[in-house]
């Protein structure tokens, strides 16, 4: 059978290379507005002349406390023990939490660099790039439940699902590698509300967060089912079927995109593996980042990735610390913080003089949040743990055009509730978009009769974290 | 709409201008419209209103409205970089943009007038879609041979355009086209062939009567209906709890479709179905309640639901407007509609509707447990049945278990921390050794601690003989291979629930949590013994390691392993106990030997024997119990509600008597003391109502041709897009009344029609309907081709899902409902959660569990094709349908002949023979089995070609 095949093959063969001209056709279609117009990936210009390319977002799960990280507070260090009565919405109608006491913070602070930043102990290297950093003390959301939060953190909306901020920045300003995805979410598990923090819900599939799995298969699907030559010649196969179906019909541009597809897919295929192929980086990096060569473990791989992936064109890379669980939500024990802080410390300094040494850090917009800060109280005096606190918590903005070596903002004595100039997760959001060289304001899209966007009817631009 | 380039998609007023321009007078006088709406309009949006616009006017320039005249030279100097100022300041446009600039500037800068985005609420009154369908003549297009007044409709349009329709597409098309259309699979190749030979007259028809009548029509047109509704298996709040009688409501929507129940029934069930079941009986009475699961089935949120019940009475009401009138109320939820003539009080008067009917509560993470659940029999069947099932299972857990004897000696045992594993030995870690004569038991027992209650516990369990110098070794993992087998015993192992004394497992399971490889012995839901059988990790509610054995103890009772020696003799027992799921109490461990004489297990084995008739019967009636109930609505305590000030339940303004909204100004009975939902479905269905049949047709309409008459089909307000051809949708509107609201009756009437007979087409064409729009298969229409053309589709319908018991619950906000559940079933039957949608789902733009879809997305991204080219699923598919075409012989014309006959109804042409040759040519690499590889690669190629992907 195989010889008979062999003779048949050897007189089709001239003429079925004849037809190998199609990817003429292809292109063709592929290069007219139409197909350009339908690719909703394609650079987009920014409203206007933007201080960031693109931006890693470091997401903190579960509640940084404000009180023993950025938000130096020297009273509740004396007056532990001395009770408070406040309406929080954490101790309402909460059995055991009739009387509340100040709690000492654990960790003592420092001032760094030029800027003379107070950090504590708990971020040594981090408040080593102080003088990098805009420092935001005055942050404040709607809701002190970690899912409505967390959502409110990435959509800008806390009860209903909505477009993520990634989502958006995508939208708004497409992206630079057609082989990546433009919004990448770096997720070893996955947080509060789920796949609804890097959704794109009602804007284009197109610009939905890519969840990348740390391991041996980052991206659902990546890993060719048959070797890559046996595929290549798999896909020619297909693209001349495609052709030919193509061919019998009027010019049809979602034709001429899904044969394109396959091609952007093989290209991915490469391009992936390789942006999480550590192997050319030096041991010097490696050391940078506090990770062991191989290891795919730890925030310093997220981090080390998410500078890999902004240097090949994402537009917007999140890195999700921890998941649902085993996070920074330090009812038990606060001290359970500094096992965190260890995790991130040291891959977020690497990760900023990295990008600073690199040249990258100018138009690399890095951020620093959590969902909510942590009660400077608690039941007792001498509880172990804080609970959710939505009124105050810190967070902070790194290159991209944050104002270098700024802090911002102030909460009260005791880091209860913001004292100076308040910023809102709106505030924030739209800030971020700002640097992005977009007006929150303009970044709209249509759905169910509406024209919606990340900041809802609010956001004012902090004007001064911008360099 | 949401295929168009974001950037206009997000101009939206522009392209509803663009709408308006594809009616012929418009297009008569403004010949320019196009242009400006699509390349003009948009740059000057994006490039210079926002310092040349409404708010700002630097330069004194406007650039949203029609530019003076004086102001064109202007425009044109700045836009190139050659001249002192250049705009726009953040760059010089490109080329081909500019060169389009110029066109327009040079042509005098024609402006098209406005008539949308400024509507008052004077206009409002006189919208079209808030008065009654008009009966529009039939236009009389002269020579249209077609008897369907659809198509004078049509073509009346297409003359005066000038457009040529394309001819009527080849048989073999229609029958894929109507085939997809009406059942969401593709067509035999035994029924491409009848339709093909059929020669007498009426053909068509036959072949839209055979289609309209198959069970699968539902389950494609239910669909529609399931997302509109955003139908989910989950609740949506913080923890995601699993619905696990939902799947009720869903069957009923699918069969409501294939009863073909009329259109206002349809309605009045899901709104009132409770109310209306008092004058119904049986299975009637039955489905009735089932449907009012459409509101049961809000979504729920936040930590405690009923903290945020006014978000949940939100969706209710956007729901019900949106599916039903076409309209979104939920925007007077704060304030009077901005737009349309929708005032804040009929947002409450619904409200109080809602808020007096009593929603089945799903349970969250402070309250786990559901109640509200709607009982569908009637209170003497309920008793009888839980009468019989107490009796019987007092039968068998009292009667027929045998006591522990008291001769049993513990042996060893210790305590397994949370997460915890810990050896198997002495305390002072030497081996368990036991000397055993035959009759005797070695009974390995696991119980929980604390309060947390069960914990899945992995058993390494290895016994050896020590006294004979030959290791004889026995060891639990060896029962995998066997597993779930005949009885609760394998070889020397019986599997036992130790709750009050000593019974074997009485329910044997195939398939826990819908996972396969999960096989075993248990009662109820625990305790259990079962093991891993796979060579692979399963992921259910904690992570089970491949070729394991699992014991799970009761939440109050343990669970046992016996062992029963062959002889007499000295064993020793090793092994590992570990908690396999971490989060709880951990659980503890005990060993007994029990002496023989009692012949204990014989005892035990033939109490089983003899209970397994009851054991069958205890099953049914607890299935009988699940069936029995819904998650669904019965009245509450009628109460109005007050206005919300700002939307905030905590700011309370002037009371609202429940009731119909007043924006129709149709007449409107009074509610009594009862919630006023019925009231509610009688003025949604009445024949007076502007809007409920124009939204159905337009929807019915969008699901054959792509786009609605009306694109925005949740949105027939002042902001949504006007009709393309009003005329025809009112004719529509009508029609559909006078037919007694009857769904098939419809679909056959737009299949008849020559505008759907057309070959297809894409673009300008194909919205006019010159040609037929060529549309992408739907997520569920990909997977199900997929099963079906493999041979691995399971047809029969989905009933409920394996949800973890009820009793096992403990979802957080930490570790929410996660599972998933796999099925060879059609995609409308497989779980959908909240808030952890289903990947693939997702990617192939499937519905939003959280929020009713209208229209579906239709992407093209790499991501997509990574899952055609190497998703697990789409390789199994490949595998399964090149083993099925090339079975039987080694002659590959037949292999092609049978491949293109499954995949398309028709034989290959010569240059796609000469394809495979070409690949197969190209795979050679000089060893033998080229050709079945090539074979593999040629059909997986097929999968995911555009024939495959695209119907035209």
């Amino acid at each position: 059978m195989l010889i008979r095949s062999l003779n048949r093959r050897g007189m089709l063969r001239s003429s079925i290379l004849g037809t190998m001209l199609f990817p003429g056709l292809v292109s063709e279609l592929l290069q007219s507005d139409a197909y350009a117009a339908d690719n909703p990936l394609a650079p987009k210009r920014p409203h206007f002349k933007p201080k960031a390319k693109r931006v890693i977002f470091l997401f903190m799960t579960g509640g940084v406390s404000h009180v023993d990280t950025f938000d130096h507070k020297p009273k509740l260090f004396n007056d532990v023990g001395r009770e408070v009565k406040l309406d929080h919405p954490e101790i309402k109608n909460r059995p055991g939490y009739e009387r509340i006491f100040l709690k000492r913070p654990q960790w003592d602070f420092k001032r760094y660099g030029q800027s003379g930043m107070e950090v504590s102990s708990l971020f040594p290297n981090v408040a080593g790039c102080a003088d990098d950093i805009a420092l935001i003390r005055s942050m404040h959301t709607d809701h002190s439940n970690h899912y409505n939060a967390t959502l409110g953190m990435h959509t800008g909306s806390f009860a209903f699902a909505r477009p993520s901020l990634g989502a958006w920045v995508s939208y708004g300003l497409g992206s630079e590698n057609r082989n990546l995805p433009s919004f990448v979410t770096i997720a070893p598990a996955q947080t509060y509300a789920g796949s609804q923090v890097y959704a794109s819900d009602f804007l284009p599939g197109a610009h939905q967060g890519t969840r990348i799995v740390p391991g041996p298969i980052p991206i659902a699907d990546i890993k060719p089912a048959v070797n890559r030559d046996d595929q290549r010649i798999a896909l020619n196969a297909l693209a001349r079927i495609n052709q030919r179906h193509a061919a019998e019909r009027a010019s049809d541009p979602q034709l001429a995109a899904r044969i394109q597809s396959f091609e952007t897919a093989f290209g991915m295929q490469m391009a992936v593996p390789d942006v999480f192929d550590f192997t050319k980086e030096s041991d010097a990096t490696h050391a940078l980042y506090g990770l062991k060569r191989g290891s795919t473990s730890g925030f310093g791989w997220q981090c080390l990735a998410a500078r890999r992936l902004v240097e090949r064109g994402v537009r917007f890379v999140e890195l999700i610390d921890t998941g649902s669980s085993g996070n920074w939500d330090s009812h038990g024990d606060m001290m359970d913080h500094e096992r965190l802080a260890r995790n991130v410390d040291k891959p977020i300094a690497g990760l900023l003089n990295d990008l600073k040494s690199r040249g990258m850090l100018d138009d690399t917009l890095v951020v620093w949040t959590t969902e909510f800060g942590r009660t400077p109280f608690n039941n007792t005096a001498d509880a172990r743990g804080r609970e959710h606190h939505s009124w105050a918590f810190s967070s902070w903005l790194a290159g991209g055009g944050a104002k270098p070596g700024t802090t911002y903002g102030s909460t009260d004595e005791y880091g209860m509730r913001v004292e100076t100039d308040g910023v809102h997760v709106h505030d924030f959001h739209a800030t971020i978009l700002h640097l992005m060289g977009l007006d929150h304001t303009r970044l709209t899209y249509r759905h169910s009769g509406r024209d919606y966007r990340l900041t809802d009817a609010y956001g004012d631009v902090v004007r001064k974290v911008i360099a | 709409m949401r295929n168009f380039h974001p950037l206009v998609a997000g101009l939206l007023p522009a392209i509803l201008l663009m709408a308006t321009a594809a009616a012929p007078q418009t297009t008569a006088t403004r010949p320019d419209t196009s242009f400006f709406e699509t390349k003009i309009r948009p740059v000057l949006i994006r490039e210079c209103v926002s310092c040349h616009g409404a708010s700002q006017q630097k330069g004194g320039l406007r650039l949203d409205i029609e530019p003076k005249s004086a102001d064109i030279k202007r425009i044109k100097a700045v836009l190139t970089p050659s001249g002192a100022i250049q705009m726009p300041p953040s760059g010089p446009l490109n080329q081909s943009i500019q060169a389009d600039i110029i066109k327009w500037l040079d042509s005098g800068a024609p402006w098209p007038k406005s008539n949308v985005t400024n509507a008052s609420k004077s206009d409002s009154k006189m919208h079209w879609a808030f008065l009654p369908p008009k009966r529009h003549p039939v236009p009389n297009v002269g020579k249209s041979p077609s008897r369907n007044p659809i198509d004078a409709f049509i073509n009346q349009r297409l003359v005066t355009t000038n457009a040529n329709a394309s001819g009527k597409a080849d048989r073999r098309t229609l029958i894929r086209r109507a085939t997809y259309d009406l059942t969401g699979l593709p067509p035999t190749p035994a029924e491409v062939d009848a339709f093909l030979t059929d020669k007498r007259p009426g053909a068509w028809e036959r072949v839209i009567d055979r289609l309209l009548a198959s069970p699968h029509y539902g389950e494609k047109w239910g669909r529609l209906w399931l997302d509109i509704v955003h139908y989910a298996d989950t609740a949506g709040e913080n923890s995601d709890h699993p619905l696990p009688h939902m799947w009720k409501y869903r069957n009923w929507v699918i069969n409501a479709f294939n009863r073909n129940i009329p259109y206002t029934t349809f309605i009045q069930h899901q709104l009132a179905g409770d109310l209306l079941a008092e004058q119904l009986k049986g299975d009637e009475a039955r489905d009735a309640r089932i449907a009012t699961g459409f509101l049961a089935g809000a979504r729920r949120f936040g930590h405690d639901i009923d903290a945020d019940m006014h978000l949940t009475y939100e969706d209710v009401i956007d729901t019900t407007s949106k599916a039903t009138l076409g309209l979104s109320l939920a925007c007077a939820r704060c304030h009077d509609h901005k737009f349309d003539p929708i005032p804040q009080r009929d947002y409450y008067a619904l409200y109080g509707i809602f808020q007096s009917t009593r929603l089945s509560y799903p349970g969250c993470e402070p309250f786990q447990k559901p109640k509200f659940l709607v009982p569908l029999s009637s209170a003497t069947e309920q008793a009888a049945r839980e009468n019989e099932l107490q009796q019987l299972e007092r039968q068998v857990t009292t009667q027929l278990a045998q006591k522990l004897p008291e001769q049993s000696i513990i042996v060893g045992g210790g305590r397994v921390p949370d997460a915890g594993s810990v050896g198997i030995s002495t305390p002072d870690a030497k081996p368990l050794e036991v000397t055993l004569n035959p009759g005797d038991v070695l009974l390995f027992e696991v119980h929980p601690n604390g309060n947390h209650g069960a914990d899945t516990t992995r058993l390494e369990l290895e016994i050896r003989r020590t006294d004979t110098g030959k290791s004889d070794t026995w060891r639990l993992a060896d029962i995998l291979d066997t597993l779930p087998g005949e009885t609760p015993w394998v070889g020397a192992w019986t599997f036992l629930d130790l709750n009050g004394g000593l019974r074997a497992l009485g329910e044997r399971v195939t398939a826990i949590d819908g996972k396969p490889a999960l096989r075993g012995w248990r009662s109820g839901d625990t305790p259990s013994v079962f093991g891993n059988v796979s060579t692979a990790q399963v992921d259910v509610w904690t992570a089970l390691p491949p070729r394991s054995v699992f014991a799970h103890p009761g939440q109050n009772g343990p669970v046992g392993v016996a062992w029963t020696p062959p002889a007499s003799g000295t064993y020793a027992l090793s092994g590992n106990v570990a908690d396999a799921h971490p989060g709880g109490d951990g659980v503890s461990w005990k060993v007994y030997k029990i002496p023989a004489g009692v012949s204990l297990l014989a005892s035990v084995k033939d109490a089983s024997s003899r209970t397994r008739g009851i054991e069958t019967r205890i099953a049914q009636l607890r299935d009988q119990r699940n069936l029995d109930i819904a998650f669904a609505c019965t009245e509450g305590t009628g109460a109005d509600a007050n206005v919300q000030l700002k939307g905030d339940p905590a700011v309370p303004g002037a009371l609202v008597p429940r009731g119909v909204p007043s924006f129709l100004g149709l007449p409107s009975q009074k509610v009594g003391s009862g919630s006023g939902r019925l009231e509610l479905a009688q003025w949604i269905t009445d024949r007076q109502n502007p809007l409920t049949a124009r939204v159905w047709v337009n929807r019915i309409w969008q699901g054959h041709f792509g786009a609605g008459i009306v694109a925005t089909p949740n949105d027939f307000g002042l902001r949504g897009t006007p009709p393309t051809n009003r005329a025809l949708l009112d004719w529509l509107a009508i029609t559909f009344m006078e037919n007694g609201w009857d769904t098939k009756r419809l679909h056959k009437l737009l299949m008849t029609s020559d505008a759907y007979q057309r070959k297809s087409g894409s673009g300008e064409r194909a919205v006019a309907l010159a040609a037929f729009p060529r549309r992408r298969l739907t997520a569920e229409e990909l997977r199900d081709t997929y099963l079906s053309v493999s041979g691995m589709l399971d047809a029969a319908p989905g009933t409920a899902h394996p949800f973890p018991a009820e009793s096992s619950w403990a979802f957080t906000q930490h570790t929410p409902f996660a599972d998933d559940y796999e099925t060879n079933k059609r995609s409308i039957y497989v779980m959908q959660k909240r808030n952890r949608r289903t990947p693939f789902f997702a990617l192939f733009d499937g519905p939003d569990p959280n929020a009713s879809t209208a229209v579906r997305d239709n992407t093209t991204v790499p991501t997509q094709a990574l899952w055609l080219m190497n998703s697990p699923f789409v390789q199994t598919i490949g595998d399964a349908l090149a083993k099925r075409t090339a079975a039987g012989t080694g002659d590959i014309d037949k292999w092609m002949n049978a491949l293109y006959r499954t995949l398309f109804g028709r034989l290959p042409s010569a240059s796609e023979r000469a394809d495979f040759y070409l690949l197969e040519y190209q795979l050679y690499d000089g060893k033998s089995g080229t050709t079945p590889r090539a074979w593999n690669a040629y059909v997986k190629a097929m999968l995911v070609s555009n024939e495959i992907l695209y119907v035209d």
